[in-house]
């Protein structure tokens, strides 16, 4: 017997179990999952071949397996404490235990191989293997998550935020604002005179896209803006569109444009046309439509394809001012060629409130600029600092688990 | 006939008939170059009780007769002698210009405010006009507000532009229309209809002739705008001066038989101004700015490479008009030129007085300094105004390269002060300052020119005559301008770009024709003085002390070359562009104080 | 060369006073020559063009403006009431019709077929003038109005708001330096014209305002009062079409500044005649000076009444009084007019004269910053 007990005592000491278990609800968690963490005995990855996680309500027992057969090496381990709060209520203590497994041990045989039991599972653990001491865990909710990445996130949300309010403030209170001159779209006023003393129409295309398209969204904004100073002018508009409800859309907002400038009578549905929904039959038709009717100035706002430079050289041997506008990188540099002006990018989506001034639009421009600077700077400093090891930046752009 | 003078002018009397005083002038050709020599005025004569406009070109006339010993007046009462008989009597030439009765009064019309309409302005404005309104399209005006607009006006005459050459029928059509309907007045009334002249599309001329001729005496010029591109100006502008001559004139009284003596046509005072200003442009291939404060207005010329333009400010004035310089600049901007504290409602109120007893004059050196806060202000708003007329054509295809989509471009006025070579100023205010430097310095505040620029007033308003005369002598008009018209100030220096304030901005070398030489390093915020007289230039080193100013050979790149003097010398203006003011009075004094020292701009012992 | 003296104000108890009363318009005189006439009474009469009205007809009727004189029913020239048909489109085989309706009542003034627009002129405002003096009339400019002459009781003021008013004259203060402010404005005051001495306050321009008085007199107000008043600047002196709600009048400039005894002593001796006041003022060519105008019958005209003339130069012993700082509203006797000019404070030379002032005080002040009071 006594040898019997010495035999047991040494093959427990073999195994060492770990130490320093720790339990603690993660950071920013609903409060049904807790943490678990410990230090490796020392013959981890030799004698110690994994390790198992147990679990009881009552710190005598009985402990239930929760995780079984974790390799060696793993010192963590989060476990969720119920998964249906409904079903299995939730509890305020937790108690686990860690079980070191030993290399070459003999599996546990359960009394019933159909039925998994939990319980005697771990016991027979408790009773094979080395263990720590039980250790309390209490679940917790923790909304905010206070992870360096998302605190920053959040802070720079409240910044957008508070500067938007700040120059919608200040733009409101009659501060003219400073917002960089965009050649392009101070063009389009002018470009809406020249249309007026040449006696010709204004041609304005919205792009090719469907409606839900932010660029569409964008040149529909604009045409609002347009369709104004073209009654205001008394000269003549024609829309040409590609898509059926985009035509529908664009022909409210140039009859609102009209009676905004107070010329109602001015407006003709006729002049909002709807050419063709095949992009090349479309193509044709506008083209058809500077041949014909020589508008002294093009505009081309909203998101093109291959038919960006088809459009714009037939405007430009029509001897029209043209200004075009797109976020469609690959058409760029076709309106750059062939246009007088080209707005690049972003510059077609800060049309509506370079033009309109409108204290909410231009405080998210300029709200929306400083962002871009800060991330401008953040990137160059980033890879900088990344370069030469420091990854502290990366960190604050980092969301979740890694980096 | 000009060509006929212009083979053997050897005198010439001119008249300029402003409405409070007819200023003569005597220009001989002495030692082969035409002089000034004897000037005149007397009370101009237009209105009640004399109405003859004459009898005021005789009393000037006879003042230099009397002076001169020549005899300039016909014995039988019937005007100036001309030709010049044996040396002392009678001149080859006279000529005149007139502004008397409130000058030339033009409404103009266009399409498009700032293209059909601007360029009709433009003509307007450089033939002399004064331009009561400017109608549009897109003026924001309802068609009836218009319309009732022109009714009150009383214009000498509209012109009418708009539509490029093939363009814009309907717009055109309806302005005539509008015009029409208002039927409007002149504004000395009288048997004659309203002059209209139509300076636009040419395709619409039978539609306004159908429109406006009955009811107008209706004049059709080539188009002011025949392309988008291209300005034609000159049709309308000599249109204009015809019209001045035929209704206008001829219905003021006197001027029928002022045109029978003058040997050249009579020109609107400015439009004489501005033909001067754009010879000596031309001749010394230079970008000239020119000023004239009045009493009532204040107008601007400007001729920046070859472009010229005139501006009329019609109420900023110093007499007339002071309450609206102080209603349009605020107190406070003027009293930031001002080196003491001041009551404010006790200045409104002495300002409001002014307005009222218009013809005072400053008697205390605290008034004077009033007086000239105020001509800052005047001139400096008029220059803001000026500024933004004078742009490039608007509405015009342009050849861009992919450089050129990423190009910032924050200012498209054509005057440019770092491309100005010569600022003129004339009028009360600036030619009798009782210190060349008080003119030169109001002229340095008001328009902050940058780089280097001469300064000049003209001595006794002398431009209209010589207007005139460039018409029928350029080179009489040059030499008289040069020697006698032109006051040379000197020249003043200002860096421009920003300056890190408290240090050092520029280094000063000169060598003065007197022998004297100079180096010094100049900090920011100063304003020094070195007398130069007008004969020798002084040679100057300046080099800038901060990467990014520019004294005129670039940023950062030091100017070697020649400074013209004057009667006050060279100006070296270091307190930056735009030129920094501070708003605490405590800073501010004491700063004003130092720069009034440093110039000597008022007797000793007083700032 | 003659100096230009800023002609002094008329201040004159017995004068002769010819007024033109003009239509702005051509119309139809309603007096002869030599008829007397009230000053109320009406002298000439015509009717304003009414208001413009441009409506595209064209585009109404969705139809090309070429052919909008086929669907016009009316003319030019015809009068339409406000909602008569004026246009009606053929339509598609009889179909589809549409009607343009008249906007206003008037007349058509014109249509284009360029523009496609008709162009209605409402009906016109008639517009009348008064003769606003007691008086003789002496010439009837056909067609446009007449000139009335008057025996009468002039005062020029510097400078005046609002127009033409006809009331009562009354004294709100008992001496020219007086302040007037609301203590002074009575509700006995109501309709008529207040006289002030010194200057008046903000409040008591406000009270008169409140308490329907026709008109003030005041020797000084503040120029700062204008914008409280007006609502806006007055930055060029050409007034009298101001909305106040009176007609006030300033004699002798802005601040606090004593009426001209000789200005109070006569506006008190009117007081109680019917006065008719003008605030019209126009600083520029053609000079026109805000007025208090007391007619009397000719018979009352003294014989030995010295007609002034010309106006003459100035001459040692005249009065005078200073108009520019830092002697503005100070009143004095030239006592010497020395002929070389003299070089002032200010550093620029100028031709001045010397004044004894009402204090004793002696000094030489440029000619240009006085002005002669005439008598």
């Amino acid at each position: 017997m006594t040898t019997l007990l010495i035999h047991l005592w040494v093959s427990l000491a073999v195994a060492a179990p770990p130490t320093g278990l720790t339990v603690e609800p993660p950071p920013h968690n609903g409060g049904l999952n807790l943490d678990l963490s410990w230090e490796l005995p020392e013959d981890d990855g030799g004698a110690v071949s994994g390790y198992a996680v147990l679990r009881a309500t009552d710190e005598a027992g009985p402990y239930v397996l929760v995780a079984d057969a974790l390799p060696a090496g793993t010192h963590t381990f989060r476990d969720k404490v119920t998964t249906d709060p409904r079903v299995d209520p939730l509890l305020d203590t937790y108690w686990y235990r860690i079980v070191s497994l030993e290399l070459g041990a003999a599996p546990f045989v359960p009394a019933d191989p159909d039925t998994p039991d939990p319980e005697a599972h771990a016991s027979w653990m408790l009773s094979s293997f080395a263990a720590t001491a039980p250790v309390v865990g209490q679940p917790r909710a923790v909304w905010i998550n206070t992870r360096l990445g998302w605190l920053h996130l959040m802070a720079l949300i409240g910044v957008v935020g508070g500067l938007m309010l700040y120059y919608a403030r200040r733009a409101q209170q009659g501060e003219e604002i400073f917002i960089r001159r965009i050649p392009g779209i101070d063009a389009i006023e002018e470009g809406i005179g020249r249309a007026t003393e040449m006696g010709r129409p204004v041609l304005y295309v919205p792009g090719i896209d469907e409606l839900q398209d932010i660029q569409t969204i964008a040149s529909m904004l604009i045409l609002g803006q347009v369709s104004e100073t073209v009654a205001e002018y008394q000269a003549d508009l024609i829309v040409s569109c590609c898509i059926p409800i985009v035509r529908e859309v664009a022909d409210e907002v140039v009859k609102a444009g009209f009676y905004q400038a107070g010329h109602p009578d001015a407006y003709n549905p006729a002049d909002v046309r709807f050419i063709s929904s095949e992009q090349f039959a479309f193509t044709a038709g506008t083209n058809g439509i500077i041949h014909r009717e020589k508008p002294a100035t093009n505009l081309y706002l909203g998101r093109f394809f291959a038919e960006s430079l088809i459009l714009a050289e037939t405007g430009f041997v029509n001897r029209s001012i043209q200004i075009a506008g797109t976020a469609e990188a690959t058409q760029l540099p076709f309106f750059v060629a062939a246009c007088d002006y080209t707005l690049i990018g972003e510059e077609l989506f800060a049309v509506s409130a370079y033009l309109s001034r409108d204290p909410r639009l231009v405080s998210s421009l300029k709200a929306s600029d400083f962002i871009k600077i800060y991330v401008v700077v953040c990137l160059l400093l980033g890879t900088l600092l990344n370069t030469l090891g420091y990854t502290y930046l990366v960190q604050l752009f980092t969301l979740g688990e890694g980096g | 006939m000009s060509e006929r003078l212009s083979e053997r002018l050897r005198s010439v009397l001119a008249t300029d008939c402003g409405s409070t005083t007819t200023k003569a002038i005597l220009i001989e050709l002495v030692d082969g170059e035409y002089r000034q020599t004897w000037r005149g005025e007397a009370p101009t004569t237009v209105e009640a009780p004399f109405e003859d406009v004459t009898r005021g070109v005789l009393n000037a006339a006879q003042e230099i007769q009397e002076l001169s010993g020549r005899k300039l007046l016909r014995d039988d009462g019937g005007g100036i002698l001309t030709p010049e008989q044996d040396g002392s009597a009678g001149v080859d030439a006279y000529i005149s210009t007139s502004s008397a009765g409130g000058g030339l009064q033009v409404v103009v019309g266009g399409v498009v405010r700032s293209m059909s309409a601007e360029s009709a302005m433009r003509a307007a404005l450089g033939a002399g006009a004064i331009v009561m309104d400017t109608f549009a399209t897109n003026d924001k005006r309802q068609a009836h507000e218009q319309i009732e607009r022109i009714r009150q006006l009383r214009p000498d005459m509209i012109l009418l532009a708009g539509g490029v050459d093939g363009g814009t029928r309907k717009h055109v059509v309806s302005m005539a229309e509008r015009i029409r309907a208002a039927r409007p007045r002149t504004r000395l009334g009288g048997g004659y209809n309203l002059p209209i002249i139509f300076a636009g599309n040419d395709e619409v001329r039978d539609d306004i002739e159908a429109l406006l001729a009955g009811v107008s005496a209706l004049e059709i010029v080539d188009n002011v705008r025949p392309v988008m591109e291209t300005e034609n100006l000159d049709p309308a502008r000599d249109k204009i001066h015809d019209l001045f001559m035929e209704h206008v004139m001829a219905q003021a009284p006197g001027y029928a038989k002022l045109m029978g003596w003058a040997n050249a046509p009579i020109m609107p005072t400015p439009g004489a101004v501005g033909l001067i200003m754009q010879t000596i442009a031309r001749r010394r291939g230079i970008n000239v700015l020119g000023v004239d404060i009045g009493g009532a207005t204040t107008d601007v010329f400007s001729v920046f490479d070859g472009h010229f333009n005139r501006t009329v400010s019609a109420n900023l004035g110093m007499s007339y008009s002071v309450s609206n310089v102080l209603a349009e600049a605020g107190l406070p901007m003027i009293l930031r030129w001002v080196p003491f504290a001041l009551d404010e409602k006790g200045l409104r109120n002495r300002i409001g007085n002014k307005m009222i007893r218009p013809t005072t004059i400053p008697e205390t050196l605290e008034e004077l300094k009033v007086e000239q806060a105020i001509a800052r202000e005047a001139l400096r708003l008029a220059f803001l105004q000026h500024r933004e007329f004078a742009v490039g054509l608007k509405g015009v295809q342009k050849q861009r390269t992919i450089a050129d989509a990423f190009r910032q471009i924050g200012d498209d006025s054509l005057v440019q002060m770092m491309k100005l070579d010569l600022l003129v100023g004339s009028g009360g205010v600036l030619s009798h300052a009782p210190r060349r430097v008080q003119s030169m310095r109001m002229m340095i505040d008001a328009f902050a020119p940058e780089g280097i620029t001469e300064l000049a007033v003209d001595s006794i308003f002398m431009m209209p005559h010589l207007g005139v005369l460039s018409t029928v002598q350029e080179d009489a008009a040059t030499q008289v301008f040069e020697r006698d018209c032109m006051i040379y100030l000197g020249t003043c220096v200002a860096p421009r770009g920003e300056q890190r304030p408290g240090r050092k901005v520029l280094r000063v070398q000169l060598s003065l024709p007197d022998g004297a030489t100079v180096d010094e390093e100049l900090s920011d915020g100063e304003l020094r003085l070195w007398p130069c007289g007008a004969d020798t230039p002084a040679t100057a080193t300046l080099t800038p002390l901060q990467g990014r100013l520019d004294v005129g050979a670039g940023p950062g790149r030091a100017f070697e070359g020649k400074l013209r003097g004057g009667e006050v010398g060279i100006v070296i203006d270091t307190r930056g562009r735009p030129i920094v003011v501070p708003d605490d009075p405590t800073v501010r004094v004491p700063k004003l104080e130092s720069w009034v020292r440093d110039l000597g701009e008022y007797p000793d012992g007083e700032t | 060369m003659a100096a230009i003296f800023t002609p002094g104000l008329k201040v004159s108890e017995h004068t002769v006073l010819v007024k033109d009363r003009r239509l702005p318009i051509e119309g139809e005189v309603l007096v002869e020559v030599g008829q007397q006439v009230g000053a109320d009474e009406i002298v000439a009469r015509t009717e304003l063009p009414g208001k413009i009205y441009p409506v595209n007809v064209a585009n109404q009727l969705a139809i090309d403006p070429g052919r909008l004189g086929e669907a016009m029913i009316k003319a030019v020239g015809d009068s339409v009431a406000q909602g008569d048909v004026v246009a009606r489109s053929p339509g598609l085989f009889g179909l589809f019709k549409s009607e343009a309706t008249a906007p206003v009542s008037g007349t058509i003034e014109s249509i284009s077929t360029i523009t496609g627009q008709v162009i209605y002129q409402a009906a016109p405002i008639p517009v009348e003038v008064d003769a606003y003096i007691r008086g003789r009339v002496i010439e009837v400019i056909e067609g446009e109005g007449c000139v009335i002459q008057a025996a009468a009781t002039l005062i020029q003021g510097i400078f005046g708001l609002g127009g033409e008013v006809k009331a009562e004259l009354a004294m709100a203060v008992e001496a020219p330096a007086d302040v007037l402010d609301v203590s002074a404005i009575t509700p006995e005051l109501a309709g008529k014209i207040a006289v002030g001495g010194s200057y008046a306050t903000l409040e008591g321009i406000q009270a008169a305002i409140k308490h329907g008085l026709a008109g003030i007199v005041t020797g000084g107000f503040d120029y700062d009062e204008i914008k409280e008043l007006l609502g806006y600047e007055v930055g060029v002196a050409i007034t009298g079409g101001e909305d106040l709600g009176l007609t006030l009048i300033v004699t002798e400039g802005f601040g606090k500044i004593q009426m001209a005894p000789a200005t109070f002593a006569l506006l008190s001796k009117k007081a109680g005649s019917r006065a008719s006041i003008n605030g019209a003022t126009q600083i520029r060519a053609g000079v026109i000076r805000p007025e208090v105008v007391v007619t009397f019958d000719d018979e009352q005209m003294p014989a030995d009444r010295i007609d002034p003339g010309e106006p003459r130069g100035i001459a040692i012993g005249d009065e005078v009084r200073g108009i520019r700082a830092p002697w503005f509203g100070r009143l004095g006797e030239v006592t010497d007019l020395p002929v070389e000019p003299v070089v002032l404070g200010s550093g620029s030379p100028a031709r001045v004269m010397e004044v004894r002032f009402e204090d004793g005080t002696v000094a030489r002040i440029p000619r240009a910053n006085v002005e002669v009071i005439e008598q």
